[in-house]
């Protein structure tokens, strides 16, 4: 059978239907019927005996019951859960959706597919809560495989309706071997387009009062975004390590407003050459490149460079490797 | 031909340097580059290429070999395709005037 090449414009659209419909079930009421249904059935495809099932209003407080429990029999679990869902339903649903789609159009849609919420919110809770076990993250693997068989791709539906079923309704869970703890969804995500957002509060926001905040997608520290744009100081700006935190933070104090506090050395095709040394006690000379991001609309970063850097050439050079050696690449993005 | 996706750079080179391992795809694929605190991965889901990994003197060195056109994707920059070839892997720099020393960009 040929392989599917390329999609429709009615299926592109149907595409941000499907995305919307994923977007939305990762926050609201959690479904507690279907969420013991679920954690039944992936029990029993793992041989176990149906657990006690207990919830909690978020994962950090599912996290902390889970922690007078014993921790071994939860890594045991843990990694049964993660193998089944992975080696024995993600890699075999992956691997008709591969032997059906050509890699160009696989490669497109898996572009699209892991910009949307899930993956965010999948990998700010991984990042938070480490090794316990995140559900939400296989959204947007869901979302693909809903969206490859309504375009065609032929799926064991068995698999393909217990892994839907089971990340569908449990948002975050720590499987044990006579008890499954799980947490409710957040009852609040804000949105920007794909991103989460929210300029105001925290962007994800569960019933007890747990959450984070982000700014088009990047997490932040809550005072970057509870801080009034005008008390934030551009030392601590430039002093946060984090490049994406970086760019956020200058959206919202503005690009002038950074420039103000430096003194433009050149300016050419975009890039802006500054000396920031006023904001450096004892620095006589602070060079940075300021350029704007070619892939995220209206941001901007602002990166130090090598005091040896004297023009925006040897500025993007240094960047790349090496002050003397020409980084002018034809791809980029 | 030189590519820059985020803070990852793909230098040509003319042959891989000796003594480089394999380096196994991890689930959806080729993970050139992770990010450390978002989480998001610069990857190839393509079959058509090689991670090679070189450890000389303490210092991991990566190299990417292309053997047909592949796609580069995350979750925050437009896709790339990347031609036929062999490319060191490299990283975007940045100067720490609080440190006064130079580093990796981080994201």
């Amino acid at each position: 059978m040929a392989k599917i090449s390329t999609i429709t414009e009615l299926q592109q659209q149907k595409l941000y239907e499907y995305m919307e419909q994923w977007r939305d079930n990762a926050s609201g009421e959690t479904d507690h019927r279907a969420c013991e249904k679920a954690i039944l059935a992936m029990y029993k495809r793992m041989e176990q005996d149906n657990p006690q099932i207990l919830h909690f209003t978020s994962p950090i407080l599912a996290i902390k019951a889970a922690s007078r429990l014993d921790s071994q029999l939860y890594s045991q679990l843990n990694s049964q859960l993660d193998s089944q869902l992975y080696s024995q339903l993600y890699s075999q649903l992956t691997s008709q959706l591969t032997s059906q789609l050509t890699s160009q159009l696989y490669s497109q849609l898996y572009s699209q597919l892991t910009s949307q919420l899930t993956s965010q919110l999948d990998s700010q809770l991984y990042s938070q809560l480490n090794s316990h076990y995140i559900v939400v993250w296989w959204g947007h693997w869901s979302c693909y495989y809903e969206f490859a068989k309504f375009i065609g791709v032929e799926f064991d539906e068995a698999k393909l309706n217990l892994l839907n079923d089971f990340v569908r309704n449990i948002h975050s869970c720590l499987p044990y071997e006579n008890v499954c703890i799980y947490s409710d969804k957040p009852t609040k995500c804000y949105w920007k387009g794909n991103n989460l957002h929210n300029d105001n509060g925290k962007a994800v926001e569960y019933a007890d009062g747990w959450g984070w905040y982000v700014l088009n997608g990047v997490v932040m520290k809550e005072e970057y975004v509870t801080t009034p744009a005008d008390r934030i100081k551009p030392e601590s700006i430039l002093a946060e390590k984090n490049v994406d935190m970086r760019r956020e933070l200058i959206r919202k104090v503005g690009v002038e407003k950074m420039m103000s506090y430096g003194k433009i050395i050149e300016e050419s095709n975009g890039y802006k050459l500054l000396d920031m040394a006023k904001l450096f006690r004892g620095i006589p000379y602070a060079p940075f490149l300021l350029m704007r991001n070619p892939s995220v609309a209206d941001t901007s970063h602002l990166e130090g460079v090598s005091p040896e850097c004297h023009t925006i050439e040897q500025a993007i050079n240094w960047r790349a490797g090496n002050i003397s050696i020409q980084w002018t690449p034809e791809q980029l993005s | 031909m030189q590519i820059q996706h985020g803070d990852v750079l793909l230098k040509p080179m003319d042959k891989l340097p000796s003594g480089c391992k394999r380096q196994e795809r991890e689930g959806v694929g080729l993970v050139i580059a992770r990010g450390e605190m978002t989480g998001h991965n610069h990857v190839i889901t393509d079959k058509g290429a090689t991670v090679w990994m070189l450890e000389k003197n303490g210092v991991s060195n990566l190299y990417l070999e292309v053997a047909e056109p592949v796609v580069i994707t995350h979750e925050e920059h437009k896709p790339l395709e990347i031609p036929t070839g062999i490319y060191e892997i490299g990283r975007v720099k940045e100067y720490d005037y609080l440190a006064e020393m130079e580093r990796r960009v981080v994201d």
